[in-house]
């Protein structure tokens, strides 16, 4: 079969996202190989934005291309009238997560730049590694959201995960960084090992690693192809999926590398990192549990696994975060945290799915939708605040710091009101989003999450996460306090960061120290872009649920 | 053209103004902010105008921009209603919005306490803001939408009292307004819960029609009310929609905020705090007509809350000598007048009043502020006179709009509060105190006429008192044009009096000289001091003979309005009216003639010591405070024990959780395998 029938075969054309990133990656991997460094500095974050952006406008064709008599679909083997049989599926729900790892990545890309350039570019170029990385791990994740093969999904989590790997320990002459790098990596191969193993058993027990089929013979045992193994092996099967999927979503009990990374990664790579990834293992989740195996036995057991799960994950990522006196490990034990409300909604889809209500499952499934979207939203827009602070130099000269160190701290928010009121007011805009306090999309986010479990009769977990949001009212407000409330304290910290410190053309003043102090453009402007939209998603959230309702996932676990 | 764009266009230059404002040249925000509200308010005429072309009964439009908010059975809608009332209401706040941001232009060009113009661009941006608001508030056609409104105006309120936010007693005052307003909205937002239980819908429609039938019944139907025992459920809505607008409207009790407010820049006073938002309770009321006519205990209540409030204020008033202290509480009193007609069911000669108000106040506001722009921040009418001859045209647009505050006969100030005491003492046929209230009212008008006159005399004629620097500083020709002034540090020192810090400090001028405003300043006086004499023309009460078009206000409004009942239509109370000419013209004269040259205010000193700052500061704020410190032992003792102790185990708790976190990724792996080995052993043993 030749490319050109291969192509009119199986409909490439769908793919043309994924094709673009992946081609703007080579391109600037192999800019990284040719251009002196200034020219690197200058254009490749450009290059790369144009990606981004391309890939963007090539998903608006492909709206409602799902509901066309071709389909949005790819087949493995020859082309198929019946569209069960598919394993990539380009459906309005793998268009949202397309839509939001894009929005994601772009961040991420205005993020970068002075982390690459000031601080850790000091002695080799590797400039054009980090964005096409960047943009390989995105084409994982957008893999992961359109896969109805779990062993697609396999291949989207590697291609995410190992792009992963080398990106958090980036920042190699830090050793935190390194670090951080060498324990993602460690613990993931073990969860790799999880999950391709689920997918084995599962293969074993079903004859086949298609959803669809999953689907049919979980529900109904004697459809099994002959041959098959005992329905033990798909109760382990699905187990070990959860497993898997529990760390790269930071479940607990899976969820323990989550602050060591966060912390230690460059800080763009954790903001890219707390959302794309986690994003991406919810985008799985969801197709898997609820719908592949929704209306199995084995779900029964898997809901009540997932229910102890989400209790767990949110108590302890509120707990524990309180104690943190870091903002990034902070926002990791949240984002953990987050995990579990959002399983929340995935719980309350399953309980409708199984229930037959497929209206009210539609609901809680759009639900989850909005919260992920509110999530990165507001995540990003945090972290995109920690690497202003820090691009402007604000743990820098402190004393008992080591030079290298950037991690910011509790108190160097101190007094930051007076002296950044725009980072300071756009910080506390996410905070207060994190926490679920209205006008902002957390507050929406929670609110549909704790009404379908509400519609679900899942009251236990409604109570356990109000008083979860009770307490991350404390640590969520406790940045705010310091920013507003506190004179700065005794160590003076962060003259370089006034907006005066850039100079005309963006790039940073090198201060006596050797750090550079200054901000650049870029970062306000996806920090306002951010900040902007998590008040209108509350301004516009009927509008949005009515879109997040199209791309939800309908019974057959395939999007319109 | 949709009406949405009423709230767009000035929302758009918030945008602009607020992200790149701070970089553009000093006048281009401005204009911006100006083209913003203009294209507003050209909107609202072109929809008024269609409006008016259309019959009677469908004069109620209702544009849904998008739903808001859906879960289960609650739905709100972002969807505004054009109906008689919200057009008239949106075309004094785009029309009169569109004035004084004009004359803010002029006004804020040199700043005293902004020498370097930074905060410039943040004045037109809150002020384009407010006017979004505004519109929102006027516009929606639900409860809640409104009450964005309500809030937002509330917030920019806050921001733009405290606009020159260096100045202690600007601080202080946006605090207090917003805290003072935070107990009012606490009942609207209460009014609306019993509201939505009762009704399951926030929408003006649902509620009015489902009023007589479900909101009628005993308050004890609903849970947690059965204290209330037989008193109607509408009662209790209404009551607590009333303390939600007399914290807006600032009336008793609430009202302690809006004279502090005046530390804001004067345009913000003329706007927002005499044209606009303390009109928006009485926009409430009226909105809700149909509840509050379903509830005469709240009417009656409001009414005497109205008099009341227009009578202290007024009282007030006659003690100060601040220019915009007395304005201030001029303010609050005619407030009060408003609420009297709400009170006593006419609305029509509320919205009446409301519509008048706008243009005299705010052409008085603005007037003052040109005083206190060309008297280099002197706000103390002591220190004044004689300015008829330097200000032509502030002195005469300042006589125009104080005629028609003191309801001199044939301007428009007399029509619409001759009208409000008329039919005061007309409801007195359902309850014998609104002839009382009605006797405030007509006691209350004196004042007016009286503190009124007094201060026109006071600050345009008689000799001058201002004192000039005289320190030799050669006075350069002056140019009326803004920006002439280019030196900062030649400011004026009066030397004579110790004036105090005044926020509203103004033009820091190289010389002394009193001069006239420029042109984009005087251009809204005129405008507005037109509106001040014949916007009355639309309401002159019905006397054989006067042809129909000079009552065309009620003849648009009434269709909307239940009719009181008992309210006799039609016929003029020619004792009343005479009574009016006598009040209004004997007080304008007796005030005037004890104004010129005066040295003290027509009370003494210890009667504003007597006032109503006082009182409230007696009474209220310190029985507020007992309550709180007995309220803080038990928080301290109990509640925050309770708390503390329940804090201190989760700390303890995360201390300890936090311990597994070792950084080992070996202790991390066994930890993955136990929950994995948990997880699959459940699996297996079911």
């Amino acid at each position: 079969m030749t490319l050109q029938q291969l192509a009119q075969a199986h409909n490439i054309s769908i793919l043309a996202p994924e094709v673009v990133l992946s081609l703007t990656a080579m391109a600037v991997l192999i800019c990284g190989a040719f251009f002196p460094d200034d020219a690197q500095r200058r254009f490749l974050p450009w290059l790369a934005f144009l990606g981004v952006l391309i890939s963007a406008i090539s998903i608006i064709p492909l709206w409602n291309r799902n509901l066309q008599p071709d389909g949005g679909v790819l087949y493995f083997g020859p082309h198929s009238s019946d569209h069960d049989t598919a394993i990539y599926v380009v459906d309005n729900f793998s268009l949202f997560f397309k839509y939001l790892f894009l929005f994601t990545l772009a961040v991420t890309i205005s993020i970068s730049n002075r982390f690459l350039t000031a601080r850790e570019g000091d002695r080799h170029t590797v400039v054009g590694e980090y964005y096409a990385l960047l943009m390989l791990s995105a084409v994982g994740m957008m893999m992961v959201a359109s896969a109805r093969d779990l062993l697609v999904i396999f291949l989207g989590i590697e291609t995410l995960s190992i792009a992963l790997y080398i990106l958090a320990g980036f920042a190699r002459v830090r050793w935190v960084s390194n670090e951080a790098a060498l324990k993602y990596f460690l613990l993931g191969a073990f969860a790799t090992g999880f999950l391709l193993y689920g997918i084995a058993l599962t293969y074993y027990a079903t004859g086949s690693t298609l959803l669809s089929q999953v689907r049919v013979v979980a529900a109904n045992p004697s459809l099994a192809p002959p041959g098959a193994g005992s329905f033990t092996y798909l109760y382990m099967g699905l187990a070990f999926i959860l497993i898997g999927l529990g760390f790269k979503a930071a479940l607990v009990p899976f969820h323990q590398w989550t602050p060591d990374v966060y912390q230690g990664a460059p800080t763009p790579v954790t903001a890219f990192m707390a959302v794309g990834a986690k994003a991406a293992a919810f985008a799985a989740l969801l197709r898997v549990f609820p719908y592949a195996f929704g209306t199995s036995d084995a779900a029964v057991i898997g809901h009540k696994i997932i229910l102890v799960m989400a209790v767990l994950t949110m108590t302890f990522g509120n707990i524990v975060a309180i104690e943190q006196n870091s903002l990034k490990r902070m926002l990791a034990y949240s984002a953990i945290a987050h995990a579990g409300y959002l399983l929340i909604g995935v719980l309350a889809t399953n309980s409708a799915v199984r229930s037959g209500h497929n209206l009210e499952a539609n609901y809680a499934s759009a639900g989850v939708l909005y919260y992920l979207l509110a999530y990165a939203l507001m995540n990003l827009g945090a972290f995109a605040v920690l690497v202003y602070l820090e691009n402007a130099g604000a743990t820098a000269h402190l004393p008992g710091r080591d030079s290298e160190e950037t991690d910011l701290k509790m108190d160097d928010l101190r007094g930051l009101a007076r002296r950044q009121p725009l980072a300071a007011a756009a910080l506390t805009v996410f905070l207060l989003s994190l926490a679920g306090i209205p006008p902002t999309a957390g507050w929406f986010g929670k609110f549909f999450v704790f009404y379908a479990a509400m519609q679900q009769g899942l009251i236990g977990l409604l109570i356990v996460g109000a008083i979860n949001t009770v307490i991350s009212f404390y640590y969520y407000s406790r940045p705010i306090v310091a920013m507003y409330m506190h004179p700065e304290g005794a160590t003076p910290a962060v003259d370089g960061i006034e907006v005066a410190g850039v100079s005309p053309d963006g790039t940073a003043i090198v201060g006596n120290t050797g750090v550079a102090t200054g901000v650049s453009a870029e970062v306000l402007v996806a920090i306002t872009v951010c900040a902007v939209a998590v008040l209108a998603m509350f301004a516009l959230q009927g509008p949005a649920l009515e879109w997040l309702k199209n791309a939800a996932l309908l019974p057959g676990g395939v999007g319109r | 053209m949709p009406l949405f764009l009423i709230v767009l266009f000035p929302l758009l230059g918030f945008a602009v103004n607020g992200l790149i404002g701070k970089r553009l040249p000093k006048p281009i925000p401005g204009a911006i902010a100006c083209l913003a509200v203009l294209a507003s308010f050209v909107v609202a005429l072109l929809r008024f105008f269609d409006l008016a072309s259309r019959p009677e009964n469908a004069r109620a439009i209702n544009e849904t921009v998008y739903n808001w908010m859906s879960a289960g059975s609650f739905k709100v809608d972002v969807s505004f209603l054009f109906d008689q009332l919200s057009a008239i209401m949106i075309l004094i706040v785009t029309g009169v919005g569109f004035l004084i941001h004009l004359y803010s232009v002029g006004y804020m060009a040199d700043d005293h306490n902004d020498p370097q113009g930074t905060l410039y661009a943040r004045y037109f941006t809150f002020l384009n803001l407010f006017i979004a608001f505004m519109s929102v508030l006027v516009l929606a056609d639900n409860y809640l939408l409104m009450f964005v409104g309500w809030e937002g105006v509330g917030l920019c309120s806050y921001f733009l009292i405290g606009y020159w936010f260096q100045l202690d007693e600007a601080a202080e005052a946006s605090k207090k307004a917003f805290i003072v307003n935070r107990i009012g909205d606490f009942g609207f937002l209460l009014g609306m819960m019993l509201m939505f239980l009762a009704v399951g819908s926030l929408k003006y429609a649902d509620v009015f029609a489902a009023a007589s039938t479900k909101l009628g019944v005993p308050a004890s139907n609903i849970a947690g009310l059965a204290g209330f025992g037989g008193v109607t459920l509408v009662t209790v809505i209404t009551l607590l929609l009333t303390v939600g607008a007399t914290g807006k409207s600032a009336q008793i009790p609430l009202y302690v905020w809006l004279p502090d407010a005046m530390a804001g820049p004067t345009p913000v006073s003329a706007l927002i705090h005499a044209a606009t938002m303390v009109t928006a309770g009485i926009y409430m009321v009226a909105r809700s007509a149909v509840l509050f006519e379903l509830s005469p205990a709240t009417k009656l209540l409001i009414c005497g809350i109205g008099a009341l409030t227009a009578l202290a204020a007024g009282l007030t008033a006659l003690a100060h000598n601040d220019i915009k202290k007395v304005l201030a509480y001029s303010t609050v009193s005619q407030l009060g007048f408003m609420f009297m007609a709400v009170g006593a069911g006419a609305y029509v000669a509320a919205i009446f009043h409301v519509f008048t108000h706008a243009f005299f106040k705010a052409c008085l506001f603005l007037g003052a502020g040109s005083v206190i722009h060309a008297l280099h921040g002197e706000q103390d009418m002591r220190k004044m006179g004689g300015l008829a001859t330097k200000m032509k045209a502030t002195h005469i647009t300042f006589l125009l709009a104080g005629l028609a505050l003191a309801a001199f006969p044939l301007t428009s100030g007399f029509f619409s509060k001759d009208e409000i005491i008329a039919q005061v003492f007309n409801a007195g046929s359902q309850n014998s105190l609104y002839t009382i209230f009605g006797g405030v009212g007509l006691l209350t008008a004196v004042i007016t006429a009286l503190y009124t006159g007094r201060q026109y005399a006071q600050v345009f004629l008689g000799e001058s008192r201002f004192a000039h620097a005289t320190d030799g500083h050669s006075a350069p020709a002056l140019s009326e044009v803004e920006g002439a002034h280019e030196t900062h540090e030649g400011q004026v020192t009066h030397e004579v009096h110790e004036a105090p810090a005044t926020a509203d400090a103004h033009g820091a001028h190289s010389t002394g000289e009193v001069h006239e405003s420029p042109t984009i300043m005087t251009l809204p006086l005129w405008i507005l001091a037109v509106g001040a004499i014949f916007a009355g023309y639309l309401g002159v009460p019905h006397i054989p003979g006067v042809p129909a078009q000079l009552h065309g206000f009620a003849t648009w409004l009434d269709p909307l309005f239940p009719r009181a009942a008992g309210a006799a239509e039609s016929s003029v109370n020619w004792v009343l009216l005479g009574l009016g000419v006598l009040i209004g013209a004997g007080g304008w004269i007796v005030g005037r003639t004890m104004g010129i040259n005066a040295d003290r205010a027509l009370l003494p000193d210890s009667a504003a010591n007597l006032s109503l700052d006082k009182i409230y500061n007696q009474t209220v704020v310190a029985g507020g405070f007992a309550l709180t410190s007995a309220l803080r032992w038990v928080d301290d003792n109990v509640i925050d024990g309770i708390v503390r102790g329940v804090g201190t185990v989760i700390m303890l708790i995360s201390g300890i959780l936090r311990l597994t976190q070792t950084s080992y990724v070996r202790n991390y792996a066994l930890g993955m395998a136990l929950g994995a080995a948990v997880i699959i052993g459940y699996f297996m043993v079911r």
